[in-house]
């Protein structure tokens, strides 16, 4: 009997024209007082991470005491990262030694890089992935060693309003001094961004952005005009892409004209037994394409091979003697420590 | 018009489902928009500040605003019930009054200054003077809450202790006055005068020749470098020039070099922050992250139990404020109050003496005679 006054009632119109804005009006009243709902209980509730402001000095003595709780762990995790001329900073993120940075202090895949930490250690370490679209980048340290480390938080596990710890080399690495701590609250999250109020100022990038439980949820990135106007790579961008962030750097094994702007892109030299020549590639050379990239000069192939891992086959056309040959390589895995242990 | 009911189709089943559906994902930008952190509820946001009022209830007593006419330049602690003031030296003028929490100001008479770690001590005639507590430990302070007590009920600034102790170097060489040298002649002769240059706030012009810069006579270009290579950004200088046929004397600020280049550094240092002018040349200095102008300092730093840990001495840059620890204050507070130190004063320093600012452009000063020019 229902089910029949149901189905007469669906089928008139006047009833389906007026659903339409009747469901709007209760999803948004259903959601506001949902958002009401979530603040009421976060200010009831025990802990001071979850309250929109500390209410008394036992609040603010337990935000210190996380602070001192995590604090050393945070610190020695903290490394000031040296490449070239280039220093920025870092964080260990694993015991064998995988650092999160900056895409735009480490620059290319293969590189050598040393890395220092707070009790002066000094190791070394290759650069891996870089993103510059997001900033993200991952080095690694090259030597045997169990180091120290904190984790990263699991993706979307932090909000605006929480509190977060940033840490790093404001200024560049200056003996005798730990890397600067920092205090502030997340201001704003998009996908590929943190905002916090944790000033921080050049020397700072690719250094850790902490929540109140030691865990990295970011990668210091830039600075806007204001004070409040610190931007981090969010933590998920480097997990969700790890593969190809942690993969190192393939070795191809030629060398060529690096100034020569305008190309095109001779080979000078092949490494004996490099995956160069392996592939047939020979002194002279003209590479044209590299896995159907067109390749200028020397210096784009450095830039294109860097982002292609080993241990892939891939399509290489080459020029000699006004004939285009097509080859097959497979790049080794680059280690740019070789020849220097 | 009614259809015939047992026409129900598949479409009418699924009309229900479909608009809550569609009517969801219309909603969806709206019912969760990008959340923005309330200005007040950020790091120097007056709600998170109203939260460390208990923490200054007591020490906001015992600092007071140092104005110098209508400019407000600097904090002050309360030392004692005599009517002493502690407060950062290179940011005094003339005509100081130190404001209190109850709202009274009173004159403040400049008493010493030690110029080492840009202290000054001043003098108040007030009947109800309520001194600052001083921290009694230099604990292990990283990582934890710094309060900057002003006279209001919630503080000036909040932040966390970051490094314990460091020196900061002087800027050797990196005073600077902006003014270019005629290489023509032996005597130091201002050919040029940079833009923006504390030169050029002075009232100096091209073609004054520099007699005098503080006590000692320059007699040539090189004595007048190594003779401006001892101050540092901040301090002030007396300078005297020939211009013509007069002699005239100057009261210079100094600035730092960084103020006209374009390094990188400086300039990120710079964004968005007001640094002091004198914010070097520090020994064992506590640092912060507290964002403050440098209008904020001189005046307590605070533990979470309202004690002061140390003075506000400077306004490094973006990511750093300098305090010095109550410790290291101990000793400089007794040779203020000893009387050694009113002596050496830094002539700009000299009681009933006018400062005169570089801010207050091309005005000249009267000063004592110096000592008569060797014969050339």
């Amino acid at each position: 009997m229902a089910k029949q006054l149901w189905n007469r009632i669906l089928i008139k119109r006047t009833f389906r024209l007026a659903l339409v804005p009747v469901l709007m009006i209760s999803w948004t009243t259903f959601a506001l007082a949902l958002q009401e709902d979530e603040k009421e209980t976060a200010n009831s509730s025990v802990s001071v991470l979850e309250k929109d402001l500390p209410e008394s000095i036992e609040d603010l003595k337990a935000l210190e005491d996380q602070v001192q709780k995590h604090r050393e762990k945070m610190l020695n995790a903290t490394v000031a990262v040296v490449i070239g001329n280039s220093q920025g900073s870092g964080v260990v993120i694993s015991k064998d030694g995988y650092i999160l940075t900056a895409a735009h202090v480490i620059g290319r895949r293969g590189q050598a890089a040393n890395v220092w930490f707070p009790d002066g250690t000094l190791a070394r370490a290759e650069t891996l992935g870089t993103d510059h679209e997001t900033d993200a980048g991952v080095l690694r340290i090259v030597e045997e060693g169990e180091w120290p480390y904190c984790e990263m938080a699991v993706p979307d596990t932090y909000d605006v309003g929480n509190w977060c710890i940033a840490t790093g080399h404001p200024g560049g690495r200056r003996e005798g001094r730990p890397p600067v701590i920092r205090i502030g609250r997340i201001n704003n999250i998009t996908p590929a961004m943190i905002r916090t109020d944790a000033t921080l100022v050049g020397g700072d990038s690719g250094g850790p952005l902490f929540d109140l439980k030691g865990r990295v949820i970011g990668v210091n990135s830039r600075i806007g005009v204001s004070t409040s106007w610190n931007l981090h790579v969010p933590v998920d961008i480097y997990e969700k892409n790890w593969e190809s962030l942690s993969s190192p750097a393939g070795f191809l094994g030629v060398g060529g004209d690096p100034y020569n702007r305008n190309g095109p892109c001779t080979i000078t030299s092949v490494s004996a037994s490099s995956p160069a020549f392996k592939a047939g590639i020979r002194v002279r050379d003209v590479i044209k394409t590299f896995d159907d990239k067109a390749i200028k000069n020397f210096r784009e192939l450095v830039d294109v091979v860097s982002q292609y891992p080993p241990n892939e086959a891939i399509k290489v056309e080459i020029v000699r003697n006004n004939q285009t040959i097509e080859l097959e390589v497979t790049l080794a895995r680059k280690d740019p420590y070789r020849g220097i242990r | 018009m009614t259809r015939n009911l047992s026409r129900i189709t598949m479409l009418d089943r699924l009309f229900l489902p479909a608009m809550i559906m569609v009517s969801l994902l219309t909603l969806s930008p709206t019912v969760a928009p990008a959340k923005d952190l309330d200005v007040d509820m950020q790091m120097g946001g007056r709600k998170l500040r109203a939260a460390f009022q208990p923490v200054v209830s007591e020490a906001r007593k015992s600092t007071v605003e140092i104005w110098c006419g209508s400019k407000h330049v600097a904090m002050g602690v309360v030392l004692d019930n005599e009517g002493h003031i502690l407060t950062k030296a290179s940011e005094l003028q003339s005509n100081i009054t130190c404001r209190f929490f109850d709202e009274t100001e009173v004159r403040a008479k400049f008493v010493a200054a030690d110029r080492e770690f840009d202290l000054a001590l001043l003098d108040v005639e007030h009947d109800k003077l309520t001194p600052i507590q001083w921290a009694s430990e230099d604990l292990d302070k990283i990582g934890r809450w710094v309060v900057t007590a002003g006279i209001e009920e919630s503080p000036v600034a909040v932040g966390m202790s970051s490094v314990n102790s460091i020196d900061i170097p002087k800027e050797r060489g990196k005073a600077w006055l902006g003014i270019e040298m005629d290489v023509a002649t032996e005597r130091p002769k201002i050919q040029s005068i940079r833009p923006f240059s504390s030169a050029s706030r002075s009232g100096l012009r091209t073609g004054d020749v520099i007699l005098q810069v503080s006590d000692s006579i320059v007699e040539s270009r090189d004595h007048m470098i190594s003779a401006l290579s001892k101050f540092t950004p901040g301090d002030s200088l007396f300078v005297r020039v020939l211009r013509g046929r007069d002699y005239k004397n100057f009261q210079i600020t100094l600035d730092s070099r960084g103020k006209d280049t374009f390094h990188r550094q400086a300039i990120q240092n710079r964004m968005g922050a007001n640094l002091s002018n004198r914010r070097a040349g520090f020994v064992g200095v506590m640092q912060h992250d507290t964002v403050m102008s440098s209008h904020d300092c001189g005046g307590p730093l605070l533990n979470l139990d309202g004690e002061a840990i140390g003075l506000n001495i400077a306004r490094g840059g973006r990511t750093e404020s300098y305090a010095i620890p109550a410790s290291v204050l101990k000793k400089r507070i007794e040779e203020l109050e000893s009387g050694r130190l009113a002596v050496i004063l830094p002539m700009h320093m000299l009681p009933e003496t006018e400062y005169v600012s570089s801010s207050s452009a091309r005005q000249e000063v009267e000063l004592p005679e110096p000592p008569p020019l060797p014969e050339k």
